[in-house]
């Protein structure tokens, strides 16, 4: 039983030994429950119920990954928290870091739609992110996610702003039935304008 | 060949390096298992706690434990293209006693905030590819090998007190002294919020490009 004033989260799966799949190096995944998009071709939508998965505290989770601190340390590689979206657990990470010590790899896979004091909490403790920043157009991001996305924005202009854009990688999908080519296009014009230097294009694939 | 046996050779390859590069033996056993597996299994595991093991022995002996990026390349995630100069680098960290250590861990010891190379990473790569020269005397010998400097990050950032852990000889101990002295200042090391003083190893390859 974890005591209920103590960080804790819960997690739906922690996925271990990806080979380059989720930032750099050996890394474990780690899926936080809870989202703030409903996402229509969501690949993770048990996701959603923010209560369900395992219960960890930052310290229960740090004892069950430390099992692979010798890959992590060889290949630079350590976590990377996704989800659902990790950044309404900054907490959390927060405090897994101060256990994991500097030298693992922490990465969020992450919307950025989330108050911007998680973002301040987060970002001296993480090494990367990867944002999914779905379409640039609020009318596109709202038919997709059901919700808007200014908040997104503002946080990677924030990000831009005060931390390195080296650290920041930024998924930009085409989304079938929702985006067209020159929507993406016009996306990543913009993103480059807001000077994200890595801007990763991919296609989504519909289960 | 399917996705967990893949997995399974590189994270054995991994282990192989670390046990080559601190000499530590490990007899790995070739898996007769023929279905497709997780990327690890009890076996696997077994040896991974070996190696913890074996490197909390020689820490305890005061040895220094190689382990920190040290499979970078296998994964190809930095492939640094260095013609004829040393084709990666790995660093190793160890804090200087004086600093107050709170949980320390079975390799190295923790500092809250790393020293960086101003400019990350890459640039330090660039830095080392721009001025390390591959001695005449090691190219002509046909030598190629790493070279485990030290040295340490000074709380103003300056590098100070370089030496030779590992060398190869040939002129590539030297080389890598040399460059390692021609280093701009880098951020400092801290320990809740205050400069300190970080030892740093940097082992160094030397490799001939075909």
């Amino acid at each position: 039983m974890i005591p209920i004033e103590m960080t804790s989260a819960y997690i739906f799966a922690v996925s271990r030994h990806r080979l380059l799949t989720d930032g750099d190096g050996c890394t474990t995944l780690v899926t936080f429950n809870g989202c703030p998009l409903r996402c229509k071709y969501c690949l993770n939508k048990v996701s959603w119920d923010p209560l369900k998965g395992r219960l960890y505290t930052p310290e229960s989770l740090f004892e069950e990954v430390k099992i692979d601190q010798l890959y992590f340390l060889a290949t630079r590689g350590g976590i990377t928290f996704g989800g659902g979206e990790p950044l309404m657990q900054a907490e959390f990470i927060k405090e897994f870091r101060t256990l994991c010590g500097p030298q693992w790899r922490l990465v969020a896979e992450t919307s950025l739609n989330v108050p911007l004091d998680n973002v301040k909490t987060v970002d001296p403790v993480l090494d990367g992110y990867i944002v999914d920043i779905k379409d640039l157009d609020p009318a596109i991001y709202k038919s997709y996610t059901g919700i808007d996305n200014a908040l997104a924005l503002s946080n990677l202009e924030w990000i831009l702003q005060y931390g390195d854009s080296c650290r920041v990688t930024v998924r930009v999908p085409h989304i079938p039935n929702f985006n067209t080519d020159q929507d993406v296009a016009k996306s990543k014009e913009r993103l480059k304008a807001m000077g994200v230097a890595n801007i990763d294009e991919f296609n989504y694939i519909i289960r | 060949m399917a996705k967990g046996k893949q997995t399974c050779k590189i994270l054995k390859e991994i282990r192989k390096q670390i046990a080559e590069e601190n000499d530590i033996k490990l007899v790995i056993e070739e898996c007769t298992y023929k279905g497709d597996c997780l990327g690890t299994c009890p076996k696997c595991e077994a040896e991974v706690r070996y190696l913890e093991r074996e490197l909390e022995k020689r820490q305890r002996m005061g040895k220094v434990a190689v382990v920190a990026g040290l499979s970078v390349g296998l994964l190809g995630a930095s492939q640094v293209a260095l013609a004829q100069q040393p084709d990666s680098l790995r660093m190793d960290t160890i804090v200087e006693e004086e600093v107050e250590v709170e949980t320390p861990e079975f390799f190295g010891c923790i500092v809250e905030t790393m020293p960086a190379f101003r400019g990350g990473e890459q640039k330090l790569f660039e830095f080392l590819g721009n001025n390390l020269v591959y001695p005449k005397e090691a190219k002509e010998a046909g030598i190629e090998g790493r070279v485990f400097v030290e040295f340490y990050i000074e709380k103003d950032g300056s590098v100070t007190d370089g030496k030779v852990l590992k060398g190869i000889g040939y002129g590539c101990d030297e080389e890598a002294l040399r460059v390692i002295g021609l280093m701009p200042k880098w951020q400092p090391g801290k320990q809740r919020g205050k400069a300190v003083r970080v030892r740093y190893t940097m082992p160094i390859n030397f490799k001939l490009s075909k």
